[in-house]
C-alpha cells in the first residue's frame, strides 16, 4: 500500500459564470520516502491538488466533487475537520511559494515554530523552544538561538523559506508537500533550498510531493513525475523515462520549450501554439487537441484516458502518442 | 524615550489641524455668528451702554485680535463664563464630560466588541449561510435611523406601552444600581445603531486578513479555528480595527451623546452642547469645538504610538 | 462570493473582451436583490416626482378638525395632533428626502471628485497638502456642531443644512478618489500620455477622472443615504428642514405623541424612511459588486 493514494479526484469551484471543474479525475500514488514531482503550467490544477490533500480547499466556493484521497489507508475526503487538523503539520506538512508572506508578520519565528511543536508534540514552552533552535540549525540558519527571537521581516527570503522548511519538518511528517518552494527565490538560493529539502526529507524519511512549473527542478529532485494539463494528469512515470522519451505531445512540447544550453543554437525557442482552454468552456474530446500537432479525428470526439503501454515506461493520456523508444 | 520624542514631534504637526478647526469654527460661529448684544441688554439702553456691552463681548476688536483671544482661551483652558447660566465653562465641562463618558462608553465598547465578534464569525464562514445572515442583519441595522432606534427603545422598554422597566428620562445616579437603571436603554440604542456599520467594516478587515498567505500557512499546520481567528486574524487585523475605534472616540463622545442626552434629558456634555446650539451660547461652543480638535490630535498621536506596539514592522521615524 | 480564490482554476481569458460597463450592467441585471432594491428606489422616485408635479401629496398642510385620528379610509394613516393627514405628509416628505439626497449627493460627489483628483495628481506637493489639511480639519469638527455653525453663519438660510452636508460629506469621496488617482498615475497609459507631452489638466480630465467613475457612482449612493439619514437627526435638533415637511420633522413631531400612545405619525415616517434607506443601501451594495473590477466573474 502506498503512503498516499489519490484516486479519481474531482474538485469543483463555483464561479459567477458557472461551475468550473479544476481537477477532473486525477489519480496518482506516492510511496514512503519517495519524491513525486507534479508539473504543469499555472492554472493546470496542481496547487488545487495539493490544497485538496491538505483539506484546505476554500469551501465555498470549492468542493471535492468525487474521488478519494487515501493517506496511510484512511480516506481523507471523509475525515472530520478535527481529525484533519491533527494531521496537518504533523503527518502531512506543506511549504508554500511565497516565503515573504507565508509567515505571520506579528509573531517571532520561534513563537511560530513552537506553536506547531506544542500543539502536535505536546512539548512544553521550553522544550519547544529548544527543539525550534535545533530545527533552525538543521536547516542551516546561522546563530539560531539569536534568530529564533526575530520577526519574519528581519530575515531574507531564502532564510524565511528555511524557517518554513524547519517548521514543516519539525514534527517529522510522513509526507511533505512543497508548492513551488523555490519559485520566488533568487536563482543562487534556489539550488540550496532544493538541496536542503532533498537532504532533510531523506534524513527524516519523509515522502515529498514537489509541485512546480520548472522541469529542471523536477529533473534534479524527483523520482517520478506527473504532468498536469487543464485539470488532468496527461502523463506520468519515472523522471528519467519521462524526460528522455516523452510520449504525450504536451510533455514533449514542454520539454522542447525549456531554454537550455544546446550544442546548436536554435533559430528560435520552440513554443506550444495556442492557449489553455477555459475550464468553463472546455472543448469536446481531448483538452490539448487545439494545440496539438498530431491530433487525430477521434481526439475531437473522445477524451483519452491514461493508458499503459507494455513497452513504455510512462503512461500517457493520448490516442496518438510518440512512439515508444526502447533503449 | 523614542516614543516620547516621537509623540512630541507629532504634537507639533498637530498644530495646523487645531488652528484650522478653531479658525473655521471661529469664523462660522463667532465672527458671523449671532450678535449677542441685544440679549444681554436691558430695554431702552443708551448708546453708551450698548458700546460698553459690545466692548465687553469683544465685538469692537479687529478680527485677528478676537481669534487670538480664542486661541489664548484654548491654551489656558479658560473659556470664560456661559452666556446663559453664568457658570464657568471649564467647570461645566469638568462636570458634564464624565457623565457623557459613563453614558456612552458601555455602548461604545459593546458595539465594537460585538461588531468584531460578529465579523470574525461571518468572515470565518464567508460565503455561507451564517455569513449571509449576519451581513443581511447588518444592512438592516444600518438602515434604521438613530432617532427611530432611540424612540423605539424608549417606547418598548421605558414606557407603559412596553415593558416599562427603565426610566423615560433623567440621570439620578448615586449607586451602581442607579447607573445600570439609567444607562441600559441608551446603551442598547448605541449598540444597535453602531453594530451594523461596525460589523460590516470589521468583516471586510477580517476577510482581507483571512485571505493572507500566513493564515493559509497556519491552517496547513493544524491551527484550530478559535486560535486561527484570535491569534492569526485578529492580531493582524488589529491596526485597522484600532484605527477605527480610536478615531470614533472624539465624535462618539460629543456627537453621539448629543442626540441621546438631549432626548433622554441627561445632563452630559452633549446636552450642554445642544442647549448651547439652541441658545447660541458661544463660550461653550468655542470650548467644545476646541476641546474636540485637541482630542483629535491626541488621538492621532496615541494611534500612531499604538501601531508600534501592535506591529513589529512599524518603526517610529 | 469570492471568486478570486479560484484564480488557479480559471485563468483563461474570456473569448470576447467586454468593456467594464457592459459587464457591470450584465452583472447588475443578474443580481436579484440589486434589481429588487432598484425597483423600490424607482417607486420612491416616482412618488417624489408625482409630488413635484402636483399629482399627489398636495394636502400635506391642510388642517382637518379630526386630531390624532386612527387610520381610516379617509386618512390612511390617521392624522397628527394638528389634524393633518399623516399619509399625505409622508408622501410629500418623499419629495423632501429626494431633494436633500440628490442635491447633497451630486454636489458633494462633484466636489469630492475634483478635490480628490487634484489632491491625488499633485500627491505630496502643496495643493495636496492643503486639501489633506482641509479634510483633516473638516473631519475633526463634530458634525452637528458644524451644521449649527453653518446655520448661524448663514442666518437661517433655508439651505444651510444642505451647504453644511456638502461641506463635510465630500471628504470621504475625495479620499477614495485620491487613492485611485495615485494608483492610476502609476499605470502605463498615464505615463505614456506624460511622455507624449499631454498637458496635466488634460490628463486629469481625459484619462484619470473617467476611470474613477465607478467610485463616484457608489459614493454618490452612499452619500444620498447619509444625507437623508442626517436630515432626520438634524430636523429633530431643530437644524434641519425649514419649509415644508420631512420624515425627520414628522418623527420629531411624533416624540410628543408617542408618550400619549399615539404611534401613527412615528410609524409612518419611520417605515417610509426605513424602506427607502434599506433599498438604497442594498442598491449601493449591488452597484459596488457589479462595478468592482477585482470581482471579474
Amino acid at each position: 500500500m502506498a503512503l498516499l493514494e489519490v484516486d479519481n479526484l474531482q474538485v469543483e469551484f463555483a464561479t459567477d459564470r458557472g461551475i468550473a471543474r479544476a481537477i477532473d479525475g486525477v489519480s496518482f500514488e506516492v510511496n514512503e520516502g519517495e519524491t513525486l514531482g507534479i508539473v504543469g503550467e499555472s492554472g493546470c490544477g496542481k496547487s488545487v491538488t495539493s490544497l485538496s490533500i491538505m483539506g484546505l480547499i476554500p469551501r465555498p466556493p470549492g468542493r471535492i466533487a468525487g474521488g478519494e484521497i487515501r493517506f496511510a489507508g484512511e480516506n481523507l475526503t471523509r475525515l472530520p475537520e478535527k481529525a484533519y487538523r491533527k494531521l496537518r503539520g504533523s503527518d502531512i506538512s506543506m511549504i508554500f511559494q511565497e516565503p515573504m508572506t507565508a509567515l505571520n508578520p506579528v509573531f517571532t519565528i520561534g513563537n511560530q515554530i513552537s506553536d506547531v511543536l506544542r500543539r502536535h508534540k505536546g512539548l512544553s514552552r521550553k522544550q519547544a523552544r529548544a527543539r525550534g533552535i535545533e530545527m533552525l540549525a538543521e536547516v542551516g540558519i546561522p546563530a539560531p538561538e539569536k534568530r529564533i527571537d526575530e520577526y519574519p521581516h528581519q530575515l531574507s527570503g531564502g532564510m524565511r523559506q528555511r524557517v518554513m522548511i524547519a517548521m514543516a519538518l519539525s514534527c517529522d511528517p510522513k509526507l511533505l508537500i512543497a508548492d513551488e518552494p523555490t519559485t520566488a527565490l533568487d536563482v543562487t538560493i534556489q539550488a540550496q533550498v532544493l538541496e536542503l529539502i532533498k537532504k532533510l526529507a531523506a534524513d527524516h524519511g519523509t515522502a515529498v510531493i514537489l509541485i512546480t512549473h520548472d522541469l529542471g527542478v523536477v529533473a534534479e529532485t524527483c523520482d517520478r513525475a506527473a504532468v498536469m494539463y487543464c485539470g488532468k494528469i496527461i502523463e506520468q512515470g519515472p523522471v528519467d523515462a519521462l524526460f528522455e522519451y516523452p510520449r504525450h505531445p504536451y510533455t514533449a512540447g514542454l520539454l522542447a520549450s525549456v531554454p537550455r544550453i544546446r550544442p546548436d543554437r536554435l533559430p528560435r525557442l520552440p513554443t506550444i501554439p495556442g492557449i489553455v482552454p477555459d475550464l468553463l468552456d472546455l472543448p469536446r474530446g481531448c483538452r490539448f487537441r487545439d494545440r496539438c500537432g498530431q491530433a487525430l479525428e477521434r481526439c475531437g470526439q473522445f477524451d483519452p484516458e491514461l493508458n499503459a503501454d507494455n513497452d513504455a515506461a510512462t503512461v500517457a493520456a493520448c490516442f496518438n502518442p510518440n512512439p515508444v523508444v526502447t533503449a | 524615550m523614542d516614543t516620547l520624542q516621537y509623540a512630541l514631534r507629532k504634537l507639533v504637526t498637530g498644530i495646523p489641524l487645531v488652528l484650522g478647526v478653531t479658525f473655521i469654527s471661529f469664523v462660522l460661529m463667532v465672527y458671523f455668528g449671532p450678535d449677542k448684544t441685544y440679549d444681554l441688554i436691558g430695554k431702552n439702553a443708551t448708546p453708551e451702554q450698548i458700546a460698553e456691552i459690545r466692548a465687553d463681548l469683544g465685538y469692537d476688536q479687529p478680527f485677528f485680535v478676537r481669534y487670538g483671544d480664542y486661541l489664548r482661551e484654548l491654551v489656558t483652558l479658560d473659556f470664560g463664563y456661559s452666556d446663559s447660566t453664568g457658570e464657568r465653562v471649564s467647570r461645566i465641562l469638568a462636570r458634564t464630560i464624565p457623565i457623557s463618558l459613563a453614558l456612552t462608553l458601555p455602548g461604545f465598547i459593546l458595539g465594537n466588541a460585538l461588531g468584531v465578534l460578529l465579523a470574525l464569525i461571518a468572515g470565518f464562514f464567508r460565503g455561507g449561510l451564517i455569513d449571509r445572515a449576519i451581513m443581511a442583519g447588518a444592512v438592516v441595522g444600518m438602515s434604521i435611523s438613530f432617532l427611530i432606534i432611540i424612540i423605539g427603545f424608549q417606547v418598548l422598554l421605558s414606557s407603559s406601552y412596553g415593558l416599562n422597566y427603565f426610566p423615560v428620562r433623567g440621570w439620578e445616579v448615586y449607586s451602581l444600581g442607579d447607573y445600570l437603571y439609567y444607562v441600559t436603554v441608551p446603551t442598547l440604542a448605541i449598540v444597535f445603531v453602531s453594530l451594523g456599520y461596525n460589523t460590516r467594516f470589521y468583516r471586510a478587515v477580517v476577510v482581507e486578513e483571512m485571505n493572507r498567505d500566513h493564515v493559509r500557512t497556519a491552517r496547513a499546520f493544524g491551527t484550530p479555528p478559535a486560535k486561527l481567528l484570535f491569534r492569526n486574524v485578529l492580531r493582524n487585523a488589529a491596526i485597522p480595527i484600532m484605527t477605527r475605534i480610536m478615531f470614533s472616540i472624539p465624535l462618539v463622545v460629543i456627537s453621539g451623546s448629543l442626540l441621546i442626552e438631549s432626548y433622554f434629558g441627561i445632563p452630559g456634555v452633549g446636552k450642554v452642547t445642544y442647549d448651547a446650539i439652541t441658545t447660541g451660547d458661544q463660550p461653550i461652543l468655542k470650548a467644545v469645538v476646541g476641546a474636540t480638535a485637541v482630542l483629535f490630535v491626541l488621538t492621532l498621536i496615541a494611534t500612531d504610538v499604538m501601531y508600534k506596539v501592535i506591529d513589529p514592522r512599524v518603526s517610529l521615524k | 462570493m469570492n471568486a478570486t480564490t479560484t484564480t488557479e482554476a480559471a485563468p483563461a481569458p474570456r473569448k470576447q473582451s467586454e468593456s467594464l460597463w457592459s459587464k457591470a450592467v450584465g452583472k447588475f441585471l443578474r443580481d436579484r436583490w440589486g434589481m429588487a432594491s432598484l425597483l423600490v428606489v424607482l417607486v420612491y422616485l416616482g412618488i417624489a416626482l408625482g409630488v413635484w408635479a402636483g399629482l399627489w401629496g398636495t394636502d400635506w398642510n391642510t388642517l382637518t378638525p379630526t386630531i390624532n385620528a386612527e387610520a381610516s379610509a379617509e386618512h390612511w394613516f390617521g392624522t397628527n395632533r394638528n389634524g393633518q393627514d399623516i399619509f399625505e405628509r409622508a408622501i410629500f416628505s418623499t419629495k423632501t428626502a429626494f431633494e436633500i439626497g440628490l442635491v447633497v449627493a451630486i454636489l458633494s460627489t462633484i466636489l469630492g471628485a475634483v478635490m480628490g483628483a487634484i489632491s491625488g495628481f499633485f500627491a505630496g506637493r502643496w495643493p495636496d497638502e492643503i486639501i489633506l489639511w482641509l479634510k483633516g480639519v473638516l473631519d475633526s469638527i463634530p458634525f452637528y456642531l458644524f451644521v449649527a455653525a453653518v446655520a448661524f453663519a448663514l442666518q437661517g438660510y433655508a439651505f444651510s443644512m444642505h451647504v453644511a452636508m456638502v461641506a463635510t460629506f465630500w471628504t470621504t469621496t475625495a479620499r477614495l478618489v485620491r487613492a485611485e488617482v495615485i494608483r492610476l498615475k502609476g499605470f502605463e497609459f498615464v505615463e505614456a500620455a506624460h511622455a507624449l507631452g499631454v498637458p496635466e489638466l488634460r490628463i486629469i480630465s481625459r484619462h484619470i477622472i473617467p476611470n474613477t467613475t465607478h467610485i463616484l457612482l457608489v459614493q454618490a449612493t452612499i452619500t444620498f443615504v447619509s444625507a437623508i439619514k442626517s436630515e432626520v437627526i438634524l430636523s429633530f435638533l431643530g437644524l434641519g428642514v425649514k419649509n415644508g415637511v420631512s420624515w425627520g420633522l414628522m418623527i420629531s413631531e411624533s416624540t410628543n405623541e408617542v408618550t400619549t400612545g399615539f404611534f401613527n405619525n412615528f410609524l409612518a415616517a419611520s417605515a417610509f424612511l426605513f424602506v427607502l434607506v434599506m433599498a438604497f443601501n442594498m442598491f449601493s451594495d449591488a452597484l459596488q459588486d457589479a462595478l468592482d473590477p477585482k470581482k471579474t466573474g
